[in-house]
């Protein structure tokens, strides 16, 4: 075991950056400064079960619904897959602006990690985008007309609002193309922004270090 | 009960050996021995619960995702049974003839017409045969070529005669042949699934 990390070590640097990541010196803090970890973790469980689901599902109308009926209805725990795809969304949704009030009633946002805070945000907006293309993926009504009011939302911005609408729908009506680029935004563009974000971010933790709980005085 | 496991973990904790593994930083490099050493430390402690929570969770996640990927290869897609073919008197003495039918297959969630086509080969005797149009190789779709009284399979050139033996080419056996009966003129076959 010390054999084979020590060689491992030798050659790729592993125990410094165990050290780095897992054994830096932070302050005493609370379990409010647990959410960040609680957030990456659903992350990590959304993206493994999403990559399960997209073994059965099948983005198109006639499909969809199908699709997930067969998922919770005869595949071998699929109902476990989904239900922790559909709860872990609520939950990672919950945990991430549990986190960023944490972050703002700390004062935890201010020099040096204001860059951290705006990787945040992007992360908060980002995972807000993935339960909201991921909402419409089951097909049924309450997804259609939610994603129709939804996306209805975005009409209403002054000039370029209609553009957009199109934009977002693939079109002007609620299509085909709209399940199928939501699809495609929530398994591939949100999820790519939202890991290398998070990779920035997680960096920018470790190298600023955890701000401490501030007293009463500051 | 409980004694056993308090003790069974106290003589871990207190083994050197494993938790000399465990150890790294300073400690690795800080070569003196002290006794505290062999304790197990609040960090040993918090280390160990979180790498067992989360094997755990490993476990009560990954064992499902087995049966989940390997689920739809349990399931049977058809039923076997007896399928109408063709009339007797379609069929060409001699002459391996192309038959098509249709049967409802069960695929996922969706219950499909699949089509087949198969061979029947009626000889001079009365007696029928009827050829699977799968090739014994690699499973491509072989078709007769009346130009050269054979069976072509198209992907690797395998060759099978009008009765299915091979003549030349990769197939390690001859072509699969149904069980048949005949029922007034009409030909049936026995179709596993």
């Amino acid at each position: 075991m010390n054999g084979l990390v020590s060689w491992l070590d030798e050659r790729t640097g592993l125990l410094t950056v165990w050290r780095v990541v897992f054994e830096r010196k932070v302050p005493r803090v609370n379990w409010w400064y647990t959410l960040g970890s609680a957030s990456l973790f659903l992350a990590l469980m959304q993206a493994v079960t999403g990559i399960l689901l997209t073994m059965y599902y099948v983005p198109t109308p006639e499909e969809a619904y199908n699709s997930i009926q067969y998922i919770m209805n005869e595949v071998a725990f699929g109902w476990l897959i989904r239900g922790i795809h559909h709860w872990g969304a609520t939950l990672m949704v919950l945990t991430v602006f549990l986190h960023m009030l944490r972050v703002f009633y700390y004062g935890a946002y201010k020099y040096p990690r204001e860059v951290t805070w705006v990787t945040g945000v992007v992360l908060l907006l980002t995972t807000l985008g993935l339960g909201f293309t991921g909402y419409l993926l089951p097909w049924n009504q309450r997804a259609y007309w939610a994603t129709a009011v939804g996306t209805s939302l975005v009409g209403t911005v002054p000039l370029v609002g209609e553009f957009l609408l199109r934009v977002l729908r693939g079109g002007t009506e609620l299509s085909f193309l709209t399940l199928s680029r939501f699809f495609g935004a929530h398994i591939w563009i949100l999820p790519a922004i939202l890991f290398s974000t998070i990779g920035v971010h997680l960096y920018l933790v470790i190298r600023n270090g955890i701000s401490y709980i501030p007293r009463r005085d500051e | 009960m409980l004694r056993l496991a308090l003790m069974h973990i106290s003589r871990i904790c207190y083994n050197p050996a494993i938790f000399a593994d465990l150890r790294c930083g300073t400690k690795l490099r800080f070569t003196m021995d002290w006794r505290s050493d062999y304790y197990i430390g609040r960090r040993e402690f918090v280390a160990s619960v979180a790498g067992i929570l989360g094997a755990l969770i490993t476990l009560l996640v990954g064992l499902p995702i087995i049966g989940y990927l390997i689920a739809p290869a349990l399931r049977a897609s058809g039923v076997a049974g007896w399928v109408s073919l063709v009339p007797l008197s379609m069929l060409q003495p001699g002459i391996p003839t192309p038959c098509s039918f249709s049967r409802l297959k069960q695929t996922g969630w969706k219950r499909m017409q699949m089509t087949r086509t198969v061979y029947a080969l009626l000889r001079d005797s009365g007696d029928v045969t009827v050829l699977s149009d799968i090739c014994t190789h690699l499973s491509c779709k072989v078709r007769w070529s009346p130009e050269r009284s054979v069976f072509v399979c198209p992907c690797h050139d395998g060759i099978f005669d009008r009765e299915g033996a091979v003549l030349s080419g990769p197939p390690p056996r001859p072509l699969d042949r149904f069980d048949t009966k005949v029922e007034n003129g009409q030909l049936f076959i026995y179709v596993e699934d």
